[in-house]
């Protein structure tokens, strides 16, 4: 029904796998080489499917994992069982070890006789065999790039957390063999798409992300570094004339208007000779705060943070992101010495980022799931150098 | 609450009797009316949807006797539920809150369909004219019902009272329309039952090897760990459902390769094959929420139609031969409960009894030094490998059918010497009575008749001035059925007639063996009669 006919869809860019006439495009030296590589780039596809249970038959990495099980059950010896069970126990761990390897060969042997018994392989077939282990062995890697793009220092936390853990539940929850058996079981799985579904199934989770901060050590950093650091200095030393009879008061709107008069470089000298005044040295600095959200399914965009990411309003000079309050919190604590430039805090427009906070453009789109924004307020402060006074 | 709900269904169930008794009374009082007008008011089809109901009413009466303090029933909470159900699931489920804009978009462009308000009422108008106009095949069947009924069946009373049961009457009534679409949409949706039917076979007949093993281990596992019964169906609710549908919605970015052939073999299939296992479409009646419309939807509508009734045959015929199997398994089970444990061949009855009882004291006195687990799971994967094609027919081979043969006479050599049926048969006694006829002028008796009947002056048959049934010759007079005579017993004259006659309250003259009125006399003859056994049980349509 061409109800929408008003409408035009484009089309989806597809890839094409296929490339033309590679025969004549490729040396004879290649293509041989690649012939000979061929069998072998089969065996390991084999392997790699195994790994990643991604064979046309799903039943038979289970089967060889439970093999796997059965041969680790040999290596660790329980004193405690029966010799009966020991027995059976060490009978079949031998007999699945011995059929992994027969199984192996077996496979191995069986690829060598069909390709032998086969028509030669086109070199189409051998490059699309190639960019298929390719495909996989960069899946594998793409797995535990998560995993492995911890910091040396995360790692040692997580060693250090994680020990005392193990060694308890070894002490009173589980046997060495049960603890091998599951990470046999567990680096058999890890690769499936299973596993992986779970393990970002699991990432939706904000307790299992708690729970991950935690034991990486990655908790937000408390404030506590002073207000000191919140500004970017302007300007940090300029000569502002200020009336002496009477002498002015350096937070009045004249001498602020000058001051921000003296920053764009418009220094008016009748006004210096008119009145009796003397050059004070000011420094000119911008505090910028940033104003974080996140955006919620129901709720839009909220204060509301994970616990562990930046909090509602952060400094926004440091990498490492210091807790603040609210700009209007803020310069109500602000020490006597500071005298406003700007009227009032000025936003700058949202800038939208994905959920690492990584910033993807200054629109919402389906991709972004923070936004931030800089609050912005010019102070200055008087300088009693020794000279001056 | 401080009665039992059983007592509480009691005693509904005698105020309800009560009611209909009463009621049934002033309908005796009013002349005009029928007898049996209250039974008239209720339709035959709905006495049939009582019968049919009545099963699933037990339990939900308990239910409510537990829940009648609660505000809403579960009655109503029930028909809420139906009432909006529909609504919600014919447009509203399959639609992608992910994808709003594009049927927000759709919708507004097709502005020309009605409005809301007027779709619905023209729904609640076609819902009022389903509601009073009964389908024709509706009606049809309410007569062919009540040709099949007789007007005066037994419990008929009961049926209608629970009919009227103002809980009941809210639930839907027996009718051919919705049994039949119940039956198609039924059968479009049966097709994944069917499939895993035929799955349950290749596992079987070991055409799917690697899926047979991974059947045996997990069954190894329920063996070694029962609770492994309970987590199985845990797991496959996860990752054999819901892993799939987030990996369909997130594809995880790993395609299956289809490379043009695939080299290698595994050990463990080829070893263990039973077959070339035919293909099995999996997911292919998952249907993508079309968004994009690249192709033509109406060749995609119709491909889709074709494919839909060719399925929809293909189950019709599943489901026929799934209901054969039913009822092929409803009679065996019939027959083993009706002939063997039903005592029909007493031999081998006896035979299985005594073989089950000795089983039953073996286990129970073996069973603590018996590994339960591994010999379950043993024997689990002994009949696997006993019923592989390619084993069976060497252990066909080894096991020999002579030996088979030589097995199964010394059973029925067990059955026919070592099983000893003598008890003593049943005995009772029969009676007839000879009756004679005072002739007319003369003090002469005529034989008249061997009879179950006295006779006498208050007979039925006497008063009524015909003779009683029954035959000229002793011969003729067989024994009741199922009994058999004593062969060595012969009709023997009762001489005790003051006896039987005092039995029979019959104040009559004795003469002799004979009791005498004025037309007639009679004698009493018995004779024993033996049953080895009752005949067996039978079901009651049979």
């Amino acid at each position: 029904m061409p109800l929408r006919a008003g409408r035009f869809h484009a089309k989806l860019v597809q890839i094409q796998g296929q490339k033309t006439a590679l025969t004549f495009a490729t040396a004879p030296q290649i293509s041989w080489t690649l012939h000979r590589l061929y069998p072998l780039l089969l065996i390991l596809d084999g392997i790699l499917s195994n790994i990643l249970w991604c064979c046309e038959d799903v039943c038979l990495p289970f089967i060889h994992s439970v093999l796997l099980v059965l041969c680790t059950n040999v290596l660790t010896v329980q004193d405690e069982a029966s010799l009966a069970r020991r027995a059976v126990q060490s009978w079949l761990g031998t007999m699945s070890c011995i059929f992994l390897l027969l199984s192996s060969v077996y496979y191995i042997s069986s690829v060598l006789h069909e390709l032998n018994a086969d028509e030669p392989p086109t070199l189409e077939d051998i490059i699309v065999m190639m960019e298929t282990v390719v495909y996989k062995l960069e899946v594998i890697r793409e797995d535990l790039s998560e995993p492995l793009k911890m910091s040396s220092r995360e790692l040692m936390t997580v060693l250090l957390f994680i020990t005392p853990v193990h060694w308890l539940l070894m002490k009173y929850l589980f046997s060495s063999n049960d603890y091998l058996v599951f990470l046999v079981l567990f680096c058999c799985v890890y690769h499936s798409s299973w596993c992986q579904c779970t393990l970002r199934l699991l990432w939706r989770s904000l307790y299992v992300r708690q729970l991950l901060s935690l034991v990486c050590g990655r908790t937000r950093d408390a404030g506590g570094l002073g207000q000191m650091v919140f500004y970017a200095v302007v300007d940090p030393g300029i000569q502002v004339p200020r009336y002496n009879s009477p002498l002015e008061d350096l937070s009045s709107s004249l001498f602020s208007s000058r001051v921000r008069k003296a920053l764009d470089g418009i220094y008016d000298p009748d006004l210096v000779s008119k009145h009796s005044s003397t050059p004070v040295s000011v420094k000119v600095v911008e505090f910028r705060i940033d104003e974080n959200q996140r955006k919620w399914p129901l709720d839009g965009w909220t204060h509301n943070m994970l616990p562990y990411e930046r909090p509602k309003f952060t400094a926004s000079q440091f990498p490492d992101r210091v807790e603040c309050t609210s700009p209007w919190e803020f310069q109500e604590s602000l020490g006597r010495e500071w005298c406003w430039l700007d009227d009032a805090w000025k936003p700058e427009p949202w800038l939208y980022c994905d959920t690492h906070w990584i910033t993807r453009g200054d629109s919402d789109s389906l991709e972004c799931y923070t936004r931030k924004r800089v609050w912005k307020r010019r102070a200055f402060q008087h300088l009693r150098t020794e000279g001056v006074l | 609450m401080d009665e039992t709900p059983g007592a509480r269904g009691r005693r509904d169930s005698i105020i309800g009797g009560f009611m209909a008794r009463k009621y049934a009374n002033k309908n005796h009082a009013v002349p005009e009316e029928d007898d049996d007008s209250t039974f008239k008011r209720v339709s035959n089809r709905d006495l049939i949807h009582g019968v049919a109901s009545s099963f699933f009413e037990a339990a939900y009466q308990r239910l409510k006797a537990s829940k009648a303090n609660d505000g809403i029933t579960i009655d109503e909470d029930y028909d809420q539920f139906a009432q909006f159900a529909p609504s919600e699931s014919s447009d509203g489920f399959w639609k992608d809150e992910n994808f709003r804009q594009e049927y927000e978009l759709s919708s507004e462009l097709g502005s020309s369909q009605t409005s809301e308000p007027e779709k619905v009422a023209e729904k609640a108008k076609s819902g009022r004219t389903k509601g009073t106009q009964e389908h024709f095949i509706d009606i049809l069947l309410d007569k062919m019902i009540s040709t099949i009924l007789p007007e005066n069946f037994p419990e008929r009373e009961h049926f209608s009272q629970r009919l009227n049961d103002p809980d009941r009457k809210k639930r839907q009534k027996l009718s051919a329309t919705v049994l039949a679409s119940n039956l198609k949409i039924l059968t479009t949706k049966l097709g994944s039952i069917f499939e895993l039917q035929d799955s349950v076979i290749r596992l079987i007949a070991w055409r799917n090897p690697s899926g047979t093993i991974t059947m045996l281990i997990l069954a190894t596992m329920i063996c070694f760990n029962p609770i492994y019964l309970a987590v199985i169906p845990l797991l496959y609710v996860l990752y054999g459902l819901m892993v799939p549908g987030y990996m369909h919605r997130h594809p995880p970015r790993r395609t299956n390769f289809l490379s043009r052939k695939l080299y290698g073999r595994s050990l463990i299939v080829s070893l263990t094959t039973g077959g070339k296992r035919t293909h099995n479409y999996l997911n292919e009646d998952i249907r993508e929420y079309d968004y994009n419309l690249e192709a033509d939807p109406h060749d995609v509508k119709k491909a889709h139609n074709i494919k839909q009734s060719m399925e929809f045959v293909v189950n019709l015929r599943d489901l026929q031969n799934s209901m054969s199997a039913m009822v092929a398994l409803s009679n065996s089970i019939e027959r083993f409960i009706y002939g063997t444990a039903g005592f029909k061949d007493e031999h081998r009855s006896t035979v299985l009894f005594l073989a089950g009882l000795g089983v039953l004291l073996l286990s129970g006195i073996i069973s603590p030094f018996i590994n339960w687990s591994a010999l379950s799971a043993a024997l689990i994967w002994f009949t696997m490998i006993a019923i592989h094609p390619r084993v069976r027919p060497k252990l066909a081979q080894i096991i020999k059918k002579e030996q088979l043969d030589k097995g199964k006479e010394a059973l029925k050599r067990t059955e026919r010497y070592d099983i000893i049926l003598d008890e003593q048969p049943e005995v009772r006694v029969i009676e007839v009575f000879e009756i004679f006829k005072k002739e007319a002028l003369s003090n002469n008796w005529t034989f008249v008749k061997y009879s179950s009947s006295v006779f006498d002056p208050r007979d039925s048959f006497r008063k009524a001035q015909v003779l009683p049934p029954g035959v000229d010759e002793l011969e003729r007079v067989f024994p009741p059925l199922t009994w058999a005579f004593d062969s060595n017993s012969d009709w023997e004259i009762d001489y005790n007639v003051a006896g039987w006659s005092t039995e029979r309250c019959l104040n009559m003259e004795i003469d002799g063996e004979f009791l005498l009125d004025d037309a007639f006399k009679r004698r009493r003859l018995t004779r024993r009669v033996l049953r080895y056994a009752s005949p067996a049980r039978k079901p009651s349509y049979k």
